[in-house]
């Protein structure tokens, strides 16, 4: 029987958990009915240092940028298993710099289109084992909780006591990327 | 190997005479035979191994000779044969594989050497490597990833020859772009980068090529003229598109409700959110009229972070199309180059100018829609 879905807020010790973790997948389940919507929808994820700045321009992972230089940190080109993008996760290869991998997903602004990620009815990020492809955690629907933002933080994996821990943090963005840039120091 | 930086290169004077040199045609007599064999080899079929036969679909380039000499085609057996074949095909002409193959059966390297192919190498080696080799020698490792060219013999497998062999790169920022092959100029925030003779190109990262929209637009005061801005993009698809806003071409591909490129007043917008399908990208200034154009004013390109690179559209009042700047799809990275060609004539000599041949047009003016 899976687990109940976590909370926004709440974590996981991946590492404590299943000491012989060594990558997880991070999977990122979004949809809506709005065609626009699911075709400007973008998943990136941040490799940040303890102050929640990324460690240059070449550590945002996303369709553009498919891996970081160390190659610890890889998305998908094509995801499986209901997600829309799927990132591998190499934990042991992450730089000892990294202390936390945030996974965001945004609108991409700027064509005059009208959408926000309070159109979506499905906004999920999961934890699989790299080895076995098993689930390990599930967020909740962070879908209900949005209104005019687009930009969101679904979560996060984090160094802590050695290992790594994995915390759903489902903060919105009004200003979208822009904002999520200016948060996590990304050069636009 | 780490490319010359192109802003200090000396300055090319012969680059227009290259842009409107004419297509040269295809000769209709056979192809030249290429010899890949070294001067100092036995010659080819005496005690060497005969590779496999390539297999009728072979996808692989075939650079081996046969066993047996085959005479040379007829002319009009080497036409068929351009005219039915897209691939390159340097084997023998007899043969009617339409394949690219490089190896034998049981090989992917290419191997013009005397001996038996090593089994399971992904090296491209033109080396005639000696019998016998130890396994320590890098001329021919049994699982090499490197390219040989060098005409090793036995006798010249020496440890400096070895230490010659290259070495992979490791993709790394340190050392440079991996992909531009240089460290390329950036663009940041808070100062706008001016791109001028001394400062032609500049290249986005690819998250600044990634993320938000492009924008470009003219700002241009009227003592310029009937200035018009007009674009030419090509997309990977291989659709060659041109835009002018004030007649309706505004989206690219054309009629598109996803354009990738779209004109808007005054510019253009490119959505980065589908960069990937956007190979090449010329904005030009040019006058309906065809008058004679003050020019002056400036092109100016920002990123969704309010990064912003300017490019001056000054030059001395004339006729024609003003080529301002061109945007290159390279790996995902946008180099922007400003180009600064004032080009006679109307837009179609604009496009052609500039490699857009791909476009059919109704006038000088006007593409096929």
């Amino acid at each position: 029987m899976p687990a109940a879905p976590m909370k926004r807020g709440s974590n996981a010790a991946l590492t404590r958990e299943i000491p012989h973790l060594r990558g997880v997948v991070l999977g990122v389940a979004l949809s809506s009915s709005e065609p626009v919507l699911n075709d400007n929808l973008v998943v990136a994820t941040l490799l940040c240092d303890d102050d929640h700045k990324v460690l240059s321009d070449e550590h945002m992972v996303f369709f553009n940028q498919l891996a970081e230089p160390d190659l610890s940190v890889t998305q998908l080109a094509a995801a499986a298993g209901g997600d829309v993008e799927q990132v591998e996760v190499d934990l042991d290869g992450v730089p000892a710099d990294v202390h936390r991998i945030v996974v965001v997903a945004y609108l991409n602004e700027g064509m005059g289109h009208r959408r926000t990620l309070g159109q979506l009815r499905v906004a999920q990020i999961r934890v699989l084992n790299l080895a076995d492809g098993a689930e390990l955690v599930r967020s909740e629907n962070l879908a209900p909780a949005l209104t005019g933002e687009t930009g969101l933080v679904l979560g996060e994996l984090y160094r802590h006591e050695g290992g790594w821990k994995f915390k759903v943090v489902g903060q919105g963005y009004p200003n979208g990327v822009v904002g999520i840039a200016a948060d996590h120091g990304v050069g636009l | 190997m780490t490319l010359p930086d192109p802003r200090r290169a000396p300055a090319r004077t012969d680059l227009p005479w290259l842009r409107h040199r004419p297509l040269r045609r295809v000769p209709a007599s056979p192809a030249p035979r290429v010899n890949l064999q070294h001067p100092g080899r036995p010659p080819l079929g005496t005690g060497r191994v005969t590779p496999a036969a390539p297999s009728a679909g072979a996808s692989s380039l075939d650079l081996t000779r046969p066993s047996a000499p085959v005479p040379a085609p007829a002319p009009d057996a080497a036409e068929a044969s351009v005219a039915v074949s897209s691939s390159l095909d340097l084997s023998s002409p007899g043969l009617t594989s339409s394949s690219l193959d490089l190896s034998s059966a049981a090989s992917s390297s290419l191997d013009l050497s005397t001996q038996a192919p090593a089994p399971a190498s992904s090296s491209l080696d033109l080396s005639t490597p000696a019998p016998a080799e130890s396994s320590s020698d890098l001329s021919t490792p049994p699982a090499a990833s490197s390219l040989d060219l060098g005409p090793s013999t036995g006798a010249a497998a020496t440890p400096s020859a070895r230490a010659l062999v290259p070495v992979r790169r490791q993709p790394s920022a340190a050392q440079g772009d991996p992909v531009l092959g240089y460290e390329p100029e950036r663009v940041v925030v808070g100062r706008p980068t001016l791109l001028n003779r001394d400062r032609p190109t500049v290249a986005l990262t690819r998250v600044q090529s990634g993320v938000g929209v492009l924008r470009l637009t003219m700002a241009v005061g009227s003592g310029v003229g009937d200035l018009r801005p007009a674009a030419f993009c090509h997309l990977s698809t291989g659709e060659t598109v041109l835009l002018d806003h004030n007649r309706g071409m505004t989206t690219a591909p054309a009629g598109s409700r996803r354009p990738v490129v779209q004109a808007v007043d005054r510019g253009f917008l490119v959505d980065l959110r589908q960069v990937s399908r956007l190979q090449r990208l010329v904005i030009a200034g040019f006058s309906p009229t065809s008058s004679s154009l003050a020019w002056g004013g400036a092109l100016r390109v920002e990123t969704i972070g309010g990064a912003r690179v300017d490019v001056p559209l000054e030059r001395e009042p004339g006729a024609g199309s003003l080529v301002a700047l061109s945007i290159l799809n390279v790996g995902g990275q946008l180099v922007l180059r400003a180009e600064r060609q004032l080009v006679p004539g109307a837009l179609r000599e604009a496009a052609l100018a500039f490699g857009f041949d791909g476009l059919t047009w109704v006038d000088a003016w006007t593409p096929l829609g």
